[in-house]
């Protein structure tokens, strides 16, 4: 077997004999295959076996492959799933139909095996690229959040060393009110950090505003 | 006695950056985030060093509002003031962005927030003054 990317593919067709010809001819390409005969049960299935790519049947009794797709791409785990629509129809006005409902792909029945490998395979290229992506955005995110952190708490750890370096000095010089006044500027900027570490921790729904150049920070202050 | 401009918008930070330039390095410090004031103190040819925050929140030049890259780079940029050392001051966590930040505002160095070593910050700021300012 020299598939280089194996994966999950759920197959949606009420058709039992059908379905396990596309069954096997998938599996025989190297990835997991599973059935469902009917929309209900290919969503169950989809929700809890979380497939890389789905083959959807365009007609089934029940809920049909159009409602199925749509009650799929609008769950928030299943968005990315990549759906091929198996259809008899080669109307364009049920393309858009499908394509409207979040189809991303259609295959024209009777399949060429060959084209539906093909299909298949484009899919998964689809679904790297999106987590390369997620990938890619969480570093970004990741990058912004220590940029942050670096505005906001390198700030008040500057006037704490500053602080220090003077009170070093008025010890020197005896002098205690000195003293007094720069531990209270500790104090304030210990205090900052608090405040800022209590906004970090308190975060719900990152906003970000401009740092310098062009270059985004977390907005701390935004609820 | 050298005259050094400390361009700050946090209070307390602006208070101590004083007290230490004045104390430790012994030099005239006027601290402030005015951008008027910072040109006309530019103009009337007394400061000699300036340490640039690079993120200020309220400095307007001419209307415009300007972060202290831009502020560095519009001094850099004018004949009369381009011979003045800056020093931006940075509390960027990112390696890679001060030396963007260099380049971009034409400062002539930058020193990390947290200062932790106070004597070395003293002698940098020595350092660009000893420097004879019209080597060209």
């Amino acid at each position: 077997m020299n598939q280089e990317t194996k994966g999950k593919v759920l197959i949606v067709e009420d058709d039992i004999n059908y379905a396990e010809i596309l069954k096997r001819v998938i599996a025989k390409n190297g990835y997991e295959v599973s059935i469902a005969y009917d929309g209900n049960d290919g969503y169950d299935k989809s929700i809890e076996w979380k497939p890389d790519v789905m083959i959807v049947d365009w007609m089934m009794p029940g809920m049909n492959g159009v409602e199925l797709v749509k009650k799929i791409k609008e769950h928030p785990e299943m968005k990315f799933c990549y759906v091929i629509m198996l259809t008899a129809r080669v109307e364009t006005e049920d393309k858009i139909t499908g394509l409207e409902a979040g189809a991303d792909d259609f295959i024209t029945k009777p399949v060429d095996f060959g084209e539906l490998m093909a299909r298949i395979k484009v899919g998964f290229r689809m679904k790297n690229l999106q987590s390369e992506i997620a990938e890619l955005q969480h570093e970004v995110a990741l990058l912004e959040m220590a940029r942050t952190l670096g505005h906001e708490i390198n700030n008040p750890l500057n006037i704490i060393y500053l602080a220090l370096e003077l009170i070093n000095r008025s010890l020197k010089e005896n002098d205690i009110e000195k003293v007094k006044e720069n531990l209270n500027r500790i104090y304030q900027a210990s205090d900052r950090i608090k405040q800022i570490v209590h906004k970090l921790i308190s975060l719900k729904k990152p906003a970000f505003k401009n740092y310098v150049n062009g270059k985004p920070m977390l907005d701390l202050d935004k609820e | 006695m050298a005259h050094i401009l400390v361009v700050e918008d946090d209070k307390l930070t602006a208070q101590l950056f004083e007290i230490i330039l004045k104390r430790k390095g012994g030099f005239d410090v006027t601290v402030t985030d005015d951008g008027e004031k910072i040109i006309e103190l530019l103009n009337s040819g007394k400061v000699d060093l300036i340490i640039m925050d690079v993120s200020l929140s309220g400095t307007f030049v001419n209307g415009v509002q300007v972060d202290g890259l831009k502020l560095s780079k519009m001094i850099k940029e004018n004949e009369a003031t381009s011979k003045i050392p800056i020093i931006l001051a940075t509390a960027h966590a990112m390696r890679g962005d001060a030396e963007r930040f260099l380049s971009e505002s034409k400062a002539d160095d930058y020193i990390s927030k947290p200062i932790t070593d106070h004597d070395s910050f003293i002698q940098k700021i020595k350092g660009y003054l000893n420097e004879p300012r019209d080597k060209g």
